[in-house]
């Protein structure tokens, strides 16, 4: 087991394309890190870069003490899970899961006992003499999980190991894989494009746009503080509303919204008097009136006229216009709003967060504000 | 020896390569016998003989990879018989290649039964085994 130090990272393919620049990732032993990133991003490349599949144009790649930036993949001591499994259709569970062992000329002794402890560990005992034809999805990935844990790795690099799977069988899988981490005390890196995967299994998140790290944190960090307005958006279902406006007088003031800042929010953005912003609100703090406790400064009520309403179960989408501002608030579904009915709504304005138009960046409440 | 386990999920890999081998060294054997023999009606069931010995165990090679207990019996049957031939080799025209011969045809015979009796040395703890398993 080892950590794992990315510094400044950069892959550049034959095309001139730069898919990744700028990577740097300091992973400590035993973390569970997910990369996520729209498609295109630089995900797999990144992945493919620490497994010695790409070739790395420019940086330094440490795991553990050693740098290994011209070693070849074998000598690695990681292990990498595709989302295709590529597991051999004509060998059994038993033949698949020790392959990589056969292939070395390993003792048949020291083969078996690793297979099994290995299928013991990924709950595959019973169906070892079956073949891959013969599994489900999720046995089928665990086969494949479980053939990289037989090599002792170091690490393990997982690219969308569940997206071939069906929603439930995913979730199901997803806390299986976290179980399976916890229990190996390995390094797990973990890329997906899918933010519910992302947030409930990682240690830290790595968020990436065009090749380039927007923000690493836990996901309650990059959920409650994103440093920018990509990751605002991106993070949350459904997406942050923004809405372009001025501060004025200890105001945000625009055509769509009006609203006093608070105290906090007011020191912060003294240095923006007159300036424009972006706020950013999230959905869920756009609330029906009638379940809040009190009212206090804390919270602004608007009266809108919904066009828009879609029912998830215990909770509701809203979408209504502000002017000609569509915004999108989630309220539960026991106030059984209907579509053109007009409503009071609150806004939670301690959860807000405001964003610099040029930079994009989050300008920060009294806080500090993530990396660059 | 090997545990029953193991047995279950690995394929019979020793006594595959043994019969193997025992088919090598029958062919070497045969070539050779061929190459002196008279020719008369003999050299007709002498090749006859030998292409079906060698499809045969070729198939128990196969049957015992998968710890078939009754082509391991076979086997050994095929190898009675190899030691028979082996004293009972047709006139030679050059009987220097006699001893080459006799001595291909037992060693031959001796992979044979090691992968025979191995194999249903296997058998017999793998069936422990699932006996134990179901148990
Ligand atoms: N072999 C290649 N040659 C040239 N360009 C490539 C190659 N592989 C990927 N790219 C480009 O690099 C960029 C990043 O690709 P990558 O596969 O890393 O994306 P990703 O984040 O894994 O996306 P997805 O979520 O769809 O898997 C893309 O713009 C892609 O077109
Ligand atoms: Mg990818």
């Amino acid at each position: 087991m080892a950590g794992l130090r990315c510094i400044n990272l950069k892959k550049c393919y034959d095309n001139n394309v730069v898919a990744v620049q700028g990577f740097n990732l300091d992973i400590k032993d035993g973390e569970f890190i997910v990369l996520l990133g729209p498609s295109g991003c630089g995900k797999s490349t990144a992945l493919r870069m620490i497994a010695g599949l790409e070739k790395i144009t420019d940086g330094e790649l440490f795991i553990g003490d050693k740098l290994v930036n011209t070693l070849a993949p074998s000598d690695r001591d990681i292990a990498m899970v595709f989302q295709n499994y590529a597991l051999y259709g004509n060998m059994t569970v038993y033949e698949n899961i020790g392959f990589s062992l056969t292939i070395r000329h390993q003792d048949t002794d020291v083969i078996h006992e690793k297979t099994i402890k290995a299928a013991e560990v990924v709950e595959l005992s019973r169906v070892l003499n079956n073949k891959p034809a013969n599994l489900s999805g999720g046995q089928r990935q665990r086969v494949a999980l479980g053939r990289s844990m037989v090599r002792d790795a170091k690490v393990f690099l997982l690219d969308e190991p569940l997206s071939n799977l069906d929603a439930k069988l995913r979730n199901e899988t997803r806390r299986e894989l976290v179980k399976l981490q916890r229990r190996l005390g390995t390094t797990f890196i973990y890329v997906t494009h899918d933010q519910v995967e992302a947030m409930t299994m990682a240690d830290r998140m790595v968020i990436m746009k065009d090749g380039i790290i927007q923000q690493i944190g836990t996901p309650a960090d990059v959920y409650n503080s994103p440093c920018n307005m990509f990751v605002a958006g991106f993070i949350g279902s459904p997406p942050t509303n923004f809405i372009t406006g001025e501060i004025k007088n200890g105001s945000f003031v625009s055509k769509d919204l009006t609203f006093p800042l608070i105290e906090d929010h007011k020191k912060a953005l003294s240095s923006y008097e007159n300036r424009t912003v972006i706020v950013g609100i999230r959905p869920e703090n756009i609330r029906e009136s009638h379940v809040l406790p009190v009212k206090s400064n804390d919270i602004i009520s608007i009266n809108v006229k919904l066009d828009v309403v879609e029912l998830l179960g215990a909770d509701m989408l809203i979408h209504f216009y502000l002017n000609d501002k569509m915004l999108t608030g989630k309220v539960l579904s026991s106030s059984d709003f209907k579509r053109d009915q007009n409503v009071e709504l609150s806004v939670f304005l301690r959860h807000v967060h405001f964003f610099d138009p040029e930079t994009t960046k989050r300008i920060d409440v009294g806080g500090t504000l993530c990396n660059d | 020896m090997a545990n029953g386990e193991k047995l279950f999920y690995q394929d019979n890999k020793t006594g595959y390569s043994l019969v193997l081998g025992f088919i090598l060294l029958n062919i070497a054997a045969t070539i050779f016998t061929l190459k002196s023999m008279y020719i008369d009606y003999n050299i007709g069931i002498f090749t006859l003989y030998n292409i079906i010995l060698t499809l045969l165990s070729f198939l128990a090679a196969v049957k015992l990879k998968k710890y078939s207990l009754n082509w391991a019996i076979f086997s050994l049957v095929i190898g009675f018989l190899q030691v028979i031939r082996s004293f009972r080799i047709p006139e030679l025209k050059n009987s220097d290649m006699k001893q080459l011969i006799v001595i291909l045809m037992l060693s031959s015979t001796v992979l044979l039964f090691l992968g025979g009796i191995t194999t249903i040395a296997k058998v017999k703890v793998k069936k422990k085994y699932l006996e134990h398993k179901k148990a």
